[in-house]
């Protein structure tokens, strides 16, 4: 069933927004986490949960820039978690030709 | 410019109003392209002026020879007539093309080869014509490449 194929860390709602939104940038680049929060609309609580869900699964990697209050961190989509969306999405159009 | 002759050029104010639209115009690009890379870091970003440099040689590279040419002797028509009308186009349209081939951008080497197309073209009209062929060649260019990627965005 192609459905199965559907990976469910990145089918949850939020989780699929972040994904999607590293997916947009260039290999190699990171996005602040302050950015990433503007673009997607969760709360930083949220958001940080999220993110370590697909860090363990080793689809993104995290930078901790700094120290104090002039720290920042920038998150970029792994090469795992590119192929993951990869294959997400081709299972989701295949599930849709189906129709 | 009409009642010159011989032909000397487009007259300062025009020169000027068309200076200050491309001025406003990349102030305008510039602006847009740092608000929507704010918050990303990394290698693109690290090139980015880099990818700028290529660009900018080909508009300045047209001043030096318009300077060359009048040393030479060409006349203000050629000088100061076709060569700022057609050469941004070949030269910044030519450095276009090669980058959107390097990134296998397919419909920005359409629209960068159909400009220096353009620039070419336009050059026929001779100096008291090329800016407008040129113009009005340019807009139908511009709003084809809009409708084209509308177009192309619903197949």
């Amino acid at each position: 069933m192609t459905a199965d194929l559907l990976d469910p860390l990145i089918h949850v709602p939020a989780r699929l927004r972040i994904v999607a939104t590293l997916a947009a940038l260039p290999d190699g680049d990171a996005l602040s986490f302050t950015r990433l929060q503007k673009l997607i609309g969760l709360t930083p609580g949220n958001l940080i949960t999220h993110l370590r869900k697909l860090e363990h699964a080793g689809y993104l990697s995290t930078e901790k820039n700094g120290s104090g209050v002039a720290s920042h961190t920038s998150v970029a989509l792994s090469n795992r978690g590119r192929a993951a969306l990869d294959a997400y999405t081709a299972a989701l159009r295949d599930l849709i030709a189906g129709l | 410019m009409r009642g010159q002759n011989p032909y000397s050029g487009p007259s300062g104010t025009a020169l000027l109003e068309l200076y200050a639209f491309v001025g406003v115009a990349a102030v305008a690009v510039g602006l847009d392209g740092r608000r929507a890379r704010a918050g990303v870091s990394g290698r693109s970003s690290q090139q980015g002026w880099m990818r700028a440099i290529p660009f900018m040689a080909a508009f300045l590279v047209v001043y030096v020879l318009m300077g060359a040419l009048r040393f030479d002797g060409f006349s203000t028509a050629i000088v100061y007539g076709i060569i700022p009308a057609a050469g941004p186009l070949i030269t910044v349209g030519a450095a276009a093309a090669g980058y959107a081939a390097a990134r296998n951008d397919w419909q920005m080497l359409g629209f960068a080869i159909a400009v220096v197309a353009v620039g070419a073209g336009s050059a026929f009209a001779g100096p008291s014509g090329v800016w407008g062929v040129a113009g009005v060649c340019l807009c139908a260019l511009v709003v084809c490449s809009a409708i084209a990627k509308v177009w192309l965005r619903r197949a």
